[in-house]
């Protein structure tokens, strides 16, 4: 028999030896990740937090991401077509022990008010199979999904109240919001002119310029004890190239010092990734763990100048240098690039969805200077080319 | 050389001819342009325009008897007639000499077992109900996405048009007319006027089922049918849009078929292990309330989701509390 | 000095300014900016003429799907008929069959062009209708809210034709056959919308039967074949068409290699997925075929990657590494069958990995390392059909 040899072989190794088949004991990591607090909470958690969003979640994927030293995990209800907190779930049931080590946090899209959140935290504690969220989010505000109203939401008294009764109820500790809306700057200012919404997750490049209305929005919320939490930090940087001689003698890899460049901000708590696979899982975390103090303003510029170089086609990072051009244009540039971000650098087929959920108005570049706009940008976005690819992908 | 020009006057005449030609071309080109201008041409059927209105159908409230019912059996003549009795009976909404015009839900060439249209026991139920009333005509009419005599041939609805002798209305190119809706987005829209042309009480009937652009279409979605056009735009708004059909039409009654229910990949579903057999048929004044509890108890799923239910409710059109209503609950 | 009459330059009278010559430039541009304004009003008449009242201007490509009439759809006017329209469609490649065998198999033919008709020759069916053709700008006039999906797959296009079943009283069997830019997005597709409770088809690898229809994938086509009823003589045509149709359009696995070497036995179809990169999280892991089987009462991953040889050979090293990392246990395991082979241990779960001629594969995430042992062994040894 061709295989007996083998069969012999693998049989050997497969002679019952009841202490090699049994699991080794929960592996051993290398320490919690350094943490930073959270606003006024006080409470301290990792500096690098992951996101539940990609392809190669699942409890195993989390094993890794806790032996790594990550202790917050972000999901949300619509995360890989509900899965997501359902991995969560899974996870905690095998390691109960861990949640309270563990930063939690979901996201739900209250459509019709604040309210709904008293009733949508139920169903989020069920899939994430937990008794309590440390941090709950109305998820992506924005006027195009949750109407002009929602500019108000973060001073409403309506939102104070749930927030509050979400809180006593002890079955979330934090409450706020998630933004990568063009109006971002408004919801900031909202939320530090309200003082009560715990946490904000929100789009945020580490290049805008000092004393702008995004680091004023910023300085309010972070004043009035308010936690924020980067995401899309990664944004333009697929192309960047892996190594720089500058970033080569601070030990860094050019990924890595764009992380670096974020946590220069003490304002910013902790940066959601998403996080691939296991090689960016290693990269970022030994990031985190490397940080000691701020990048240079050089360092600083210096990235920034190479993310230019590097993107021909440059996406827009939604920076607020061309609000002024928003307040005249309904071109809604920074959706468009989005979408076309999603569809090019994550492979993500609904970009189209997005795309396409634009009221047409929105998307009609006819009439706008996207050369001129080009020239003013501080990217030098590719406007032109972007719209004319958002065309071609999705219309 | 001759001077290229040379001075000479002008006559006060010669000006004044000249001057009046000038303002009579400018002023023609004024009047031409301002004939041929259509100033609500550039978004037809989304500002104001007069059309036809469309009557409401619907009855005075009964005080003394619901307003909705909910029957569950496994055949569709029994449990319809049990829905109907809890209702107090189909002579409460049809009487002698009634022109009735029933819309179902054809909009695709699908067999009926997959559920994606309406079911022609579900038919022959409702309309042997009608002449059994005292109807004197049956109308039945609906402007598919698919080819309509396809449609209606392969969700076996022409079979019982033949066999019950209902007039069968194909929508034709002049059968249409624009109606005046003044809804949220829709303001105006070519509709299906032919079937309306004699009908005195109007019955939907709709299966129940998933969509996979707004949720689901039950019997609010139903209506689409009964418009014109280009409709494929519709879904850049659907919500708005279907709770815009609530406004529109103010049926005699409306009947959702929940016998059995395409669960998932509606519209069109496609396969029978998307189907479920839920039993149950919801006949109702409100569409809003027959929606409601169709899509929490057929479908079983989260309300809160179906954002034009809560547009329809907020509009006044409707009611999705559909246990604060008169409802009786039968077997079949 | 005083301005003196002789000084003073005469004043200008416009009114008496009469221009008896025209310069030729001048004229021929007059000539042209009125014919300008006379093609201009014309056209402007032309496209009043042509309006769509129902054009929402604002929204043109929302209107994408109904800018351009579907071929074969009959319109929306009762009877009209293919013929009265002009539209004659000839035969191509057919293939004559009875019902109760499937015929010769037709010489390869290509994937249906534009335009070309839904044609078979089988014993007890005859077309309802016209084939119907649909492109990606059409697709939701067909299939309504399901188009974003197939869209998301790069969907090409959709021909569909009705075939009436000769002797049921009005049952019938439609057949569409949506057409992907590439084996892997059919593949895509077709999974996507896969019923778990389907029956396995013994002639598609890529396919199974439902109650009422019979759904594959064959090369860059997903093909779906839905019965009117369940009555015997609908189904088994059905079935016939199906073998028919699977017959002729042309094989094609490019980039599904590894789809090809997950076995058939213990499968359970609704698991089998694919990932074109960062499989479970790693990096080395491309386009990856995945399923889980169901071996001697335990449901074990299994996953399969078809590389270049050193490629499969650097993945597995690598896997093998990260193993050995936070606590993993490995196990290296003798080489069997050409192949080999390492065992290893994370967190509780078990994985035994295996390479073999540009083959990476094996069991992850199992609870039992003994029946992932053994079913990899048997995989290799060509037991696991």
């Amino acid at each position: 028999m061709a295989f007996a040899g083998t069969s012999a072989a693998l049989a050997r190794v497969a002679a019952p030896q009841p202490a090699a088949e049994k699991p080794a004991p929960a592996p051993s990591s290398t320490g919690p990740l350094p943490t930073r607090k959270l606003g006024k909470s006080g409470r301290a958690v990792s500096m690098l937090n992951m996101g539940g969003m990609m392809a190669a979640m699942s409890p195993q994927y989390l094993d890794t991401a806790w032996a790594m030293g990550i202790r917050y995990f972000d999901t949300a209800d619509c995360y890989i077509g509900g899965k997501s907190e359902k991995i969560v779930g899974e996870w905690l049931a095998k390691y109960p022990e861990r949640r309270k080590e563990l930063f939690l946090t979901s996201k739900d899209h209250p459509k019709h008010g604040p309210k709904q959140l008293l009733e949508m935290i139920d169903r989020r504690l069920e899939a994430c199979g937990t008794e309590y969220l440390d941090a709950f989010y109305i998820h992506g505000i924005g006027p195009k999904g949750y109407g002009e109203d929602s500019l108000n939401w973060p001073k409403s008294d309506e939102f104070k109240r749930v927030a509050d009764q979400l809180k006593s109820s002890g079955k979330v500790k934090m409450v706020g919001f998630s933004c990568h809306d063009g109006r971002l700057n408004d919801y900031l200012a909202a939320a530090a002119e309200g003082g009560f919404v715990d946490i904000i997750m929100l789009q945020y490049r580490p290049f805008f310029k000092k004393g702008d209305a995004f680091d004023q929005a910023l300085s309010a919320c972070h004043d009035k004890g308010i936690a924020l939490v980067a995401m899309k930090t990664m944004r333009n940087t697929k192309d960047l190239p892996a190594r720089l001689p500058e970033f080569d003698k601070l030990g860094l890899t050019t990924h890595q010092a764009v992380l670096h460049a974020v946590w220069s901000d003490p304002r910013i708590s902790s940066i959601c990734n998403m996080i691939d696979n296991v090689v960016m899982m290693e990269t970022s975390t030994a990031a985190a763990r490397s940080y000691k103090k701020a990048l240079t303003t050089a360092h600083r510029e210096l990235l920034q100048q190479t993310i230019l170089a590097s993107n021909r086609h440059m996406f827009c990072p939604g920076c607020p240098a061309c609000d002024s051009f928003g307040a005249g244009s309904a071109l809604a540039l920074k959706d468009i690039s989005r979408a076309v971000t999603y569809y090019e650098q994550d492979g993500d087929l609904s970009a189209r969805e997005l795309y396409q959920s634009l009221p047409a108005l929105d998307r009609d570049a006819s009439g706008v200077d996207l050369a001129a706009l080009r020239e003013r940008c501080d990217y030098h976005v590719d406007y032109a080319s972007l719209v004319q690819r958002a065309e071609r992908y999705f219309a | 050389m001759k001077p290229e020009n040379e001075n000479s006057g002008v006559s006060r005449r010669e000006f004044i001819r000249r001057a009046g030609a000038t303002g009579a071309l400018i002023a023609g080109a004024a009047a031409a342009g301002y004939v041929l201008w259509q100033p609500k041409h550039f978004v037809p059927g989304f500002e104001a325009q007069k059309g036809l209105s469309l009557k409401s159908y619907a009855l005075e409230p009964a005080k003394l008897l619901p307003t909705m019912a909910i029957a569950h059996g496994a055949e569709h003549d029994k449990t319809i007639r049990a829905a109907l009795g809890a209702l107090g009976g189909m002579g409460r909404f049809i009487k002698n000499g009634d022109v009735v015009m029933i819309k179902p839900n054809v909009a695709f060439d699908r067999p009926p077992a997959l559920a994606a249209t309406t079911h022609p026991e579900a038919l022959r139920a409702v309309a042997k109900l009608c002449f059994e009333a005292g109807a004197a005509k049956v109308v039945i009419a609906d402007n598919p996405i698919n080819s309509p005599t396809g449609c209606f041939l392969k969700s076996g609805l022409t079979a019982v048009a033949d066999e019950l002798n209902l007039d069968l209305l194909y929508p034709e190119a002049n059968a249409f007319a624009p109606l005046e809706i003044n809804g949220e987005i829709l303001r105006h829209w070519t509709f299906f006027k032919s079937p309306f042309k004699r009908a005195t009480k109007v019955i939907g009937l709709a299966p129940c089922k998933d969509h996979n652009l707004c949720h689901s279409s039950m019997t609010m979605k139903n209506w689409y049918g009964l418009l014109g056009g280009r409709r494929n735009q519709f879904h850049q708004h659907i919500h708005s849009i279907v709770s815009d059909f609530a406004l529109m039409m103010k049926p005699t009654l409306v009947i959702l078929d929940g016998i059995n229910v395409l669960m998932h990949n509606g519209p069109t579903g496609g396969r029978l292990s998307d189907v479920k057999p839920m039993n149950t048929i919801v006949a109702g004044t409100d569409m809003v309330a027959v929606d409601s509890y169709g899509y929490a108890n057929l479908l079983e799923r989260d309300l809160a989701e179906l954002t034009y239910i809560h547009k329809a409710h907020d509009r006044g059109l409707g009611n999705k509390n559909w246990k604060d209503a008169f409802y009786k609950e039968v077997p079949a | 000095m005083a301005a003196t009459a002789e000084n003073k330059t005469p004043p200008r009278n416009r009114s008496q300014f009469i221009r008896t010559h025209i310069p030729r430039t001048e004229q021929f541009a007059a000539m042209l900016c009125i014919l300008l304004l006379a093609g201009i009003g014309l056209v402007i008449w032309q496209k009043g003429k042509n309006f769509d009242p129902h054009l929402y201007a604002l929204h043109p490509d929302a209107l994408k799907s109904t800018a351009e009439a579907v071929a074969g759809k009959t319109a929306t006017i009762r009877g009209e008929a293919a013929q009265a329209r002009g539209v004659v469609q000839t035969a191509t490649t057919a293939t004559t069959t009875t019902l109760d065998g499937y015929g010769e198999a037709s010489a390869a033919a290509k994937p249906a062009a534009k335009g070309e008709p839904l044609l078979m020759t089988l014993a007890g069916i005859k077309p309802m209708g016209d084939t119907e053709f649909y492109n990606a700008d059409t697709l939701y006039e067909k299939i309504n809210g399901r188009a974003p999906a197939y869209l998301g797959f790069n969907f090409q296009s959709l021909r569909c034709r009705a075939f009436e079943v000769v002797g049921t009283g009005g049952s019938y069997v439609d057949v569409y056959e949506y057409y992907f830019d590439t084996p892997v997005n059919a593949f895509g597709m077709f999974a996507l919308e896969r019923d778990p409770q389907g029956a396995a088809l013994d002639f598609a690898p890529d396919g199974y039967s439902g109650a009422m229809g019979y759904f594959f994938r064959q090369g860059a086509v997903y093909v779906q074949i839905i019965a009117s009823d369940m009555k015997e003589k609908t189904i088994a045509t059905a079935k016939s068409i199906a073998h028919v149709r699977a017959k002729a359009l042309p094989a094609d696995d490019t980039g599904l290699a590894a789809r090809r070497r997950l076995p058939a036995t213990g499968l359970d179809p609704a698991s089998v997925q694919f990932t074109a990169e960062n499989a479970l999280g790693q990096e080395f892991l491309k386009n990856v075929f995945q399923a889980t089987y169901n071996f001697g009462g335990k449901k074990l991953p299994f996953l399969v990657m078809v590389a270049a040889p050193d490629e499969a050979v650097a993945a597995w090293k690598a896997w093998s590494e990260f193993s050995g990392k936070f606590g993993g246990t490995i196990t290296p395991l003798p080489d069997a069958g050409g192949a080999k082979i390492f065992q290893a241990e994370n967190s509780g779960s078990w994985r035994v990995i295996f390479v073999r001629d540009g083959t990476l594969g094996g069991v992850f995430d199992a609870p039992d390392a003994a029946k992932a042992r053994e079913f990899v062994q048997q995989y290799l040894e060509g037991k696991i059909p």
